[in-house]
């Protein structure tokens, strides 16, 4: 006998451990997932049946669950764990022994019906979950009707979708078995497998029975395929249930005393790697593997920790001991009795005062933040009093060594990797719970405030500070913390530093490593935001990893495209968009401005505090604001990275035109810097050649080279960091791109380059319009597990538009279909691409990386479309320009505004929403009326529901 | 046996452990049959070297096995095509419906100089045509090659084989001889440090971790062998598990309910049981000694992506010498692909990815391009060859012949073929493992494509034959819709 796949993946969940006679009684153990042998089945019967009784529900209906399981209990259970991994060995002593799940012994074979009529039942009902109940397809994982799930089975014959008396065996079987592109189901594919016809046609054959398998428990849709009007219609409040968050990477290595590129701390395996936000990983635990990772890291980060070196030297500022700096001076000293090393073991040891204070200390400020329990305590000290011990024998006492331990100890604690959100006994959360959450909110960073340079972080300052002075006890007065943490007013969430501080974007100091790299600081905008609020920015527009995405020829059919400067300036001004977008690169030296998505980030800063201090709108400003922040040129002569020597001005096409007299001095060259207001090209004379691209960073933004003042680069390269600051050249930075050119984050360049294919003429549209449709619109495209088609465009031929290539494969989708003359007919039903590609196509003005395009195959760039599904007004064909336009209509979309608040649900819960929400996200949209994203998040984080938390 | 411990570059590791192979290959178990192995004592081991965004199978094949598929098309294989392109049709190899096995057809493979000049070619496999519809191909199928399930969004679609197997008894072993590490995932890419988790799965929705940093590696896994301290720290850390696991008890009368609590006790339930065979581990070593440990400063000296290749392989190599673990995967651009090899004129400048699309351009540099790459996926699989030989050169402790006779190691594209991939043929090369039962030989085989319909052959066929020949379980790890195929084994790769 073998037994399938499901099985084996089931063998882990369940208690069998072998894949033969017992799995028959495996099989029937496993929750939910099989059938007791109730009748006396004949063992050969069983070896017939168990293939096809565990392969096709059992246990993949099982796993499916399962997931949907850990999703669809977040709103009862956030906390709940996701990381239901299995035990070595997948048998007995797993997870599911271990937590003393019950396993109770499935439903009942029914006594008119075989096994083999039961299992065929159940591959008809897989084949309806796997095929059609789909996310972006037929409920109810999806939205479209009917609703084609496994639980729909029997009203679906009674409806005669399945018909045995009928023909052709129902109107489903109609657009199931055929080969008609017009009418196939799933539209993705040009026909369903034959083995799954032909056991359709069984069942059909049986007289389409039903009955004899277990009706499963209907699928709740989760994310976007939740109806989103349903999402903002409260009926009744329901509490968000009490939850343990795991720590992730950043907390975890910044409570360390690292900064995000500590190498030391890096290998952490805290990330979470897998979901929509990186917030989504606190509903998970530690498993085996990445428990002995996590232990290998604290080790392998001893010297990091403990080492004088690593931090400068002096004082008290080993990574270890940095949460000592949060203390007052009179507690600091109090703490010698134990931290001086000069202090004799056996004298601590008979210094339990001593002992209690400092493990007090440290589980209070240094790791829990919170008042540590007894029990907590207690063990912290018999762990402390132990290392003293063993100090005592070795060879080497030190003190330092005893106190690393104990911290390594304490970050083995429960308490220290999951930190609470469970409230009291009425469920009302402790203030240190809520200031935890807070803090959280806005950054990654520890409570204590403290860094590993001597350095003021005001963006933190209220840490420690709201912490230590304020109690509030009520909830009213945790909801007046709440209120005050996002009042912009009080300095916590964002604002503007002044050109006058003493060291540039303190917020930013644990992202930097230092060295040349700190040269970006004083070069980045004063607008900042809370790192979260920050953070939360780069992963709902997703454009942080601008750099994955290659692009050859990024130049193609912009205007540094439209004429020959040389092949010297091809080469180097393919090399500024690629050093503006990465920074630094291998063989490549670094240099000083911030990158794309730096600039992407302070553009969305600026917008984002600009409206919020002058009463403006968030949301239209972050799909409106033509002020990006620009990258200047550094050409001083002394500035390493750029030593280069300008002489004066030239024609880079005259220049550079083969045969051409030299225009400029023996050992300069004509740089194209770009174009003037008339459109002609503009360049400079250069030496030497290579170092053109320092003047072409901004090339991207179709703007004329910034230069800073040489005597400020020079001053920034000898460590006068403030000098860029003070320049006028700061302030410069800052343009206002033309109107009709640029509006908002999706129309940056690092958005564009992030979402655009590696080819001009290939398929950024989709990428783009998918990108809309999901996120913007919160709205479910089927996914690629369906599709069993070609998923790619024709081989160019260098004539074509990107925009003709789709529509040679996809046809106009902006026509009706009867209209559609073009297209294969499976791509052309519009039934996937039908969501994005006209969308997409207003993104068409500009090429793969973000430039604007000049000429586009001979002919204007177009972005012009007709969108015929934008939801909330599928009657109208909507005409749209281009995507400026189209931000405009978003910026405006309540729709989309919707699902903003939707993504700014996800990101700060750590977890999808689900109509339990409704109360809080109504809430939310309320707050959000006037524009202000601080006053959705104080409606967050002082509702009801989040502070008062319910039964688990 | 006491063994030398003296550090070797990448070339002499390599050159070093294949004069070893001569000898040791004599005493292999080759041909044994299935029934004895079953019966065997000897661990079972499993290496897989999942190459992010594929290679060019090109580097597998001889003149002979390019002429036959050049016979099967009914037209010359060309160099120049990109390999996503099947060679220039859509005909995979041919259209043939039975499986082609050219015996001792490797010798001339330009991928397989180094397996070849240690005299090792019959003791590898290379495998065409095994399809995994499932996984979707694309830039890299992440955790669906190994799962033969689909990977969306960056969740796994279901439990990898690397996982399954180091769960299975006969693999991981027990008692005494349990591995403490169930498996080892390193990678490397572009990503020097941190960790990736887009290889490896223990359930739907559940990625594993894989540790990219060669240094963290080294510390974690080599280090403890190596360093008179070692089991100190052990004992350190058990002191530290015992914090946890009171504080996570204690933490569980408040909150019996809690998963994540559950959990994390379990973890560290385990952990407390590793630690103390991992000790095992550590005694034995140090009493036996180690072949060829790395030292902290040759991990360190890697520096360029094919060199941490060979650093990363040579953990792997001492952590299975050591018993630490009978897993092993290595994720080659698990940090990303889009790498500078540094091997010409144009892999020293150009990233891989932009390399790979200008593979069959026409490009006037297209022929360079194609020499560099092939070079280093070259570099890639003599890491592979210097891995086997140096397994072969280490008897099995119960003289059941060497470890590369328990070790099935495994080269293969993450993607299936291609740059863009399809997901119909992952081409892989596999070495050693005769004493499972697995058959080797020296063999080019050719599996039916999807033109043979239900008699097609894919890659979740030969998880499923690797399961059978690890514990004698007939069961299918695939995902795949169509069971008639998925369940199948694949007896031309088993000598019973």
């Amino acid at each position: 006998m073998k037994c399938r796949e499901p099985l084996v993946k089931c063998q882990n969940r369940c208690k069998n451990t072998s894949c033969d006679d017992q799995s028959v009684w495996a099989v029937a153990t496993c929750k939910n997932e099989g059938y007791p042998m109730k009748r006396g089945l004949q063992v050969a019967k069983w070896l017939t049946a168990c293939v096809a009784v565990v392969s096709v529900w059992g246990c993949e209906g099982a796993i499916e669950r399962t997931n949907s399981d850990v999703d669809d209990s977040l709103p009862q259970s956030p906390g709940g764990d996701k990381d239901l991994g299995m035990m070595p060995g997948g048998g007995p002593g797993g997870p599911g022994d271990e937590m003393g799940q019950e396993l109770d012994s499935g439903p009942t074979l029914p006594e008119d019906c075989t096994i083999e009529e039961m299992a065929l039942e159940q591959s008809v009902a897989h084949f309806l979950d796997t095929s059609c109940s789909h996310s972006g397809c037929h409920l109810p994982r999806g939205q479209r009707s009917p609703s084609l799930g496994a639980a729909d089975l029997a009203r679906l014959v009674e409806l005669k979708g399945f018909d045995p008396d009928a023909t052709h065996g129902g109107w489903l079987m109609d657009r199931i078995d055929t080969t008609d592109p017009t009418l196939i189901m799933p539209p993705i594919r040009p026909a369903n497998r034959p083995e799954d016809i032909t056991m359709l046609r069984s069942w059909l054959a049986q007289g389409a029975p039903t009955g004899c398998a277990p009706v499963p428990e209907r699928v709740v849709a989760k994310g976007n395929n939740i109806p989103q009007e349903s999402l903002f219609t409260c009926a009744s409040p329901t509490p968000m249930s009490p939850e343990l968050k795991r720590l992730d990477s950043e907390e975890f290595m910044l409570a360390l005393g690292g900064t995000l590129s500590t190498r030391a701390l890096a290998s952490n395996p805290l990330e979470d790697a897998v979901s929509p936000f990186s917030t989504f990983g606190g509903a998970d635990s530690l498993g085996e593997t990445a428990m002995g990772i996590y232990m290998n890291t604290l080790e392998g980060a001893r010297e990091f920790r403990t080492d004088f070196s690593y931090h400068g030297g002096g004082g008290r500022s080993v990574a270890d001991q940095l949460w000592i700096k949060s203390l007052t001076q009179d507690e600091q000293d109090a703490l010698n009795c134990i931290v001086s090393s000069r202090r004799a073991a056996a004298d601590v040891l008979g210094d339990e005062a001593c002992m209690v204070l400092y493990t007090q200390q440290l589980l209070q400020r240094g790791v829990l933040h919170r008042e540590p329990s007894d029990e907590e305590a207690a063990l912290i000290l018999s762990f402390l009093r132990d290392e003293l011990n063993n100090e005592s024998e070795d060879s080497e006492p030190s003190r330092s060594k005893t106190l690393s331990y104990t911290t390594e100890a304490t970050w083995m604690m429960t308490g220290a990797l999951f930190p609470s959100l469970q409230g009291d006994a009425q469920g009302v959360l402790s203030v240190d719970e809520y200031g935890r959450a807070l803090n959280r909110a806005l950054t990654s960073a520890p409570m204590h405030g403290a860094t590993h340079v001597n350095v003021a972080r005001p963006e933190q300052g209220w840490l420690t500070d709201f912490h230590m002075q304020t109690q509030p006890q009520t909830k009213e007065q945790l909801q007046a913390l709440g209120a005050r943490i996002f009042d912009l007013d009080s300095g916590y969430v964002g604002g503007e530093f002044e050109a006058s501080l003493t060291r540039p974007r303190p917020d930013l100091l644990h992202d930097y490593t230092y060295g040349k790299s700190a040269w970006r600081l004083p070069r980045r905008g004063r607008y900042w935001l809370a790192p979260h609020i920050a953070g939360f920015f780069r992963e709902y527009f997703n454009y942080e990893d601008v750099s994955s995405v290659t692009k050859i020829d990024p130049l193609a059919t912009s205007i540094y495209a439209s004429q020959d400067f040389g092949r010297n300036n091809l080469s180097n001004m393919t090399a500024a968009f690629e050093l503006n977008r990465d920074g630094v690169a291998p063989s490549r030296p670094t240099h000083g401005e911030p990158m794309i998505v730096e600039q992407l980030d302070d553009m969305i800063a600026r917008a984002v505090i600009k409206a919020e201090r002058d009463g403006g709108d968030v949301f239209e400003a972050l799909f409106t604001s033509r002020t990006y922040r620009v990258p200047a040129v550094i050409s001083a002569e002394g500035f390493v990275a750029y030593r280069a020597e300008v002489q004066g001005g030239c024609d880079p096409v005259a220049c550079n035109a083969q045969g051409a007299e030299d225009c400029c001095a023996s050992g300069f060259s004509c740089a194209m810097d770009g174009f003037d207001v008339s459109g002609e090209p503009v360049g400079s004379c250069i030496n030497p050649s290579s170092r053109h691209r320092w003047r072409q960073l901004a090339n991207v933004y179709h703007i004329l080279p910034i230069e800073e003042d040489p005597a400020t680069s020079q001053a920034s390269e000898d460590d006068d960091l403030m000098a860029p600051q003070l320049d006028p050249t700061h302030q410069a930075r800052w343009v206002e791109m033309p109107e009709g050119e640029r509006a908002g984050v999706l129309t940056h360049p690092a958005w564009l380059a992030r979402f655009g294919s590696n080819a001009e003429e290939d398929a950024s549209a989709v990428l783009r319009g998918h990108w809309v449709r999901e996120h913007l619109f919160c709205e479910s495209v089927a996914g690629l597990d369906l599709v069993q088609l070609e998923a790619q465009l024709p081989v160019s031929d260098g004539t074509q538009r990107a925009r003709d290539r789709l529509h040679q494969v996809f046809g106009d989708l902006s026509r009706p279909a009867a209209q559609r003359t073009q297209g294969d007919p499976l791509c052309s039903n519009g039934a996937c691409h039908g969501a994005m590609n006209t969308l997409g196509m207003t993104f068409e003005v500009y090429n793969h990386a973000g430039y604007l395009r000049h000429d586009d195959h001979g002919l204007t760039p177009d972005g012009s479309t007709v969108i015929s599904n934008w939801p909330g007004r599928q009657s109208e064909l909507i005409e749209v320009e281009d995507a400026t336009e189209l931000m405009t209509m978003i910026a405006d979309d309540p729709h989309a505004r919707r699902c903003f608040l939707r993504h700014v649900f996800r990101y700060f819960m750590g977890r999808y929403e689900t109509q339990a929400d409704a109360c809080v996200l109504a809430d939310m949209e309320v707050a959000f009326e006037s524009g202000s994203l601080l006053a959705a998040l104080e409606a967050l984080f002082t509702h009801d529901a989040y502070l008062v938390r319910g039964a688990q | 046996m006491k063994k030398t411990n003296h550090a070797l570059s990448r070339r002499s590791f390599l050159v070093g452990a294949g004069a070893a192979v001569g000898a040791a290959s004599l005493v292999g178990g080759f041909g044994t049959t299935m029934a004895q192995q079953m019966g065997s004592s000897s661990p079972r081991r499993f290496v897989f070297v999942l190459r992010v965004n594929g290679f060019d199978s090109n580097v597998l094949m001889s003149s002979q096995a390019k002429e036959w598929v050049g016979q099967a098309k009914g037209s010359p294989l060309r160099d120049e095509i990109w390999w996503g392109t099947q060679y220039g049709d859509d005909r995979g190899y041919g259209t043939h419906d039975t499986t082609e096995v050219l015996p001792n057809s490797l010798s001339g493979a330009s991928g397989l100089n180094a397996l070849e000049s240690m005299g090792m070619l019959s003791r590898a496999t290379a495998l065409f045509g095994l399809g995994s519809p499932i996984t979707g191909g694309g830039h890299s199928a992440s955790h669906g090659v190994l799962a033969s399930a689909r990977t969306l969004s960056g969740q796994p679609g279901g439990q990898t084989l690397d996982d399954f197997l180091s769960r299975l008894e006969s693999v991981r072993g027990t008692g005494d001889q349990r591995t403490p590490v169930p498996a080892l995932r390193v990678g490397v890419g572009g990503q020097t440090d941190g960790v990736v988790y887009s290889n490896s799965a223990s359930a739907p929705g559940q990625a594993l971790p894989t540790l990219l940093s060669t240094e963290s590696v080294w510390n974690a896994y080599i280090r403890p062998l190596v360093d008179p301290g070692g089991v100190d720290n052990l004992q350190r850390r058990a002191r530290l598990l015992d914090v946890a696991m009171r504080d996570v008890e204690q933490a569980l009368k408040l909150n019996p309910d809690r998963v994540q609590l559950q959990r994390y006790r379990a973890s560290v339930q385990a952990q407390l049981i590793e630690q103390d065979i991992f000790k095992q581990r550590i005694d034995d070593a140090m009493r036996d000694g180690l072949s060829m440990p790395p030292s902290l400063e040759q991990t360190l000296a890697a520096q360029s992506p094919l060199d941490r290749v060979d650093a990363q392989m040579r953990h792997i190599a001492t952590s299975l010498e050591a018993g630490l673990t009978n897993v092993a995967l290595l994720g080659v651009g698990a940090g990303g692909f889009n790498v500078n090899f540094g091997l010409g004129e144009y892999s020293s400048t150009n990233g891989a990815h932009q390399l790979c699309h200008e593979f069959s351009e026409g490009m006037e540099r297209s022929a360079a391009i194609r020499q560099e790459l092939r070079a280093a996926w070259t570099r890639e699989l003599d890491a592979v060859a210097s891995l086997a030989a140096h397994l072969d050169s280490i008897p099995e402790k119960n003289g059941e012949g060497t470890m590369l006779d328990n070790t099935v190691i495994i080269y293969l594209p993450d993607n299936g073929v291609g740059h863009h991939a399809r997901d119909n043929d992952y081409p892989l090369l596999m070495i050693g493992g005769e004493n499972m039962g697995l058959r080797t030989g020296g063999s080019t085989i050719f599996f039916p494509g999807y033109q043979a319909g239900d008699k097609r052959v894919e890659l979740s066929n030969l998880w499923n034959t690797l399961v059978h020949l690890a514990s004698g379980q007939d069961t299918s790890v695939s995902f795949e819709a169509a069971k008639n195929i998925s369940d199948k084994l694949i007896p031309e790769l088993m000598t019973v």
